[in-house]
């Protein structure tokens, strides 16, 4: 039999009232960013294919990159590469059990946000 | 390829190919900031030096790896459904074979062209 307790048990399945840990949102945001960069493969071969052909191509490939929308969407994947690359830190040091006690993990959790920001403010200013 | 399939292999597959993403990025950015990618000699001839070229084929065999194995883990926890995932996953791996079939083009032709 149920209690009125259990009957009323939030079930937290809106997204938008669940609140994860910074670590967890590390996690989700790394998985993101990985199929994003999965996804970004066919853009960067396009290019590297374009800008070795030949000094026009290579040229051609700089106009293209120069594009606001193209400009936007380089951001995006170099936002995605930099999580993807500190947060990956982050669980290669877990696996060695460095910042894994509970206090650590969300200082470390945070320092990954910190890090892709002080990067992304360089990738930003490298693309613009 | 049990080495890229169930088990602790692709555990350590995906952590070695981390490890060496992660030197060979850091080594590119030292390359981009000394100006060889300021124009089409000096990144032609960076992408077609043994070494580099070498480094960069490693580097894109250790993306398809790492690709393959976190995309099928994701693919693994949100479709359930036996076909689709049967689906998913062969569509998947069709793509990163074209993507590792037009990078082997694009390398092995730098500098022959």
């Amino acid at each position: 039999m149920k209690t009125s307790l259990q009957k009323n048990r939030p079930k937290y399945l809106d997204l938008f009232r669940i609140k994860l840990p910074v670590t967890g949102v590390v996690s989700i945001a790394h998985r993101i960013s990985g199929i994003l960069l999965v996804l970004s493969i066919p853009f960067w071969l396009y290019l590297l294919n374009l800008s070795l052909e030949s000094p026009a191509g290579f040229a051609a490939a700089n106009n293209i990159l120069e594009g606001f929308f193209v400009s936007l969407l380089v951001i995006i994947i170099l936002w995605a590469l930099a999580h993807h690359f500190f947060a990956g830190i982050r669980f290669l040091l877990l696996d060695l059990d460095i910042g894994i006690e509970k206090h650590q993990a969300l200082l470390f959790a945070k320092a990954v946000f910190v890090a892709e920001a002080i990067a992304m403010i360089f990738l930003i200013g490298w693309v613009l | 390829m049990s080495l890229l399939s169930g088990g602790i292999r692709p555990w350590a597959v995906q952590r070695l190919s981390a490890v060496f993403m992660l030197v060979a990025i850091v080594l590119f950015i030292l390359k981009v900031v000394a100006g060889n990618i300021e124009d089409f000699t000096l990144w032609q001839q960076w992408m077609a030096d043994p070494v580099w070229n070498v480094i960069i084929i490693l580097f894109w065999l250790a993306l398809f790896a790492h690709a393959w194995i976190g995309v099928r883990d994701a693919i693994m926890d949100y479709v359930h459904r036996d076909g689709l995932r049967f689906v998913v996953l062969s569509l998947f791996g069709f793509y990163l074979i074209a993507m590792l079939l037009w990078m082997m083009k694009i390398f092995f032709m730098v500098g022959h062209s």
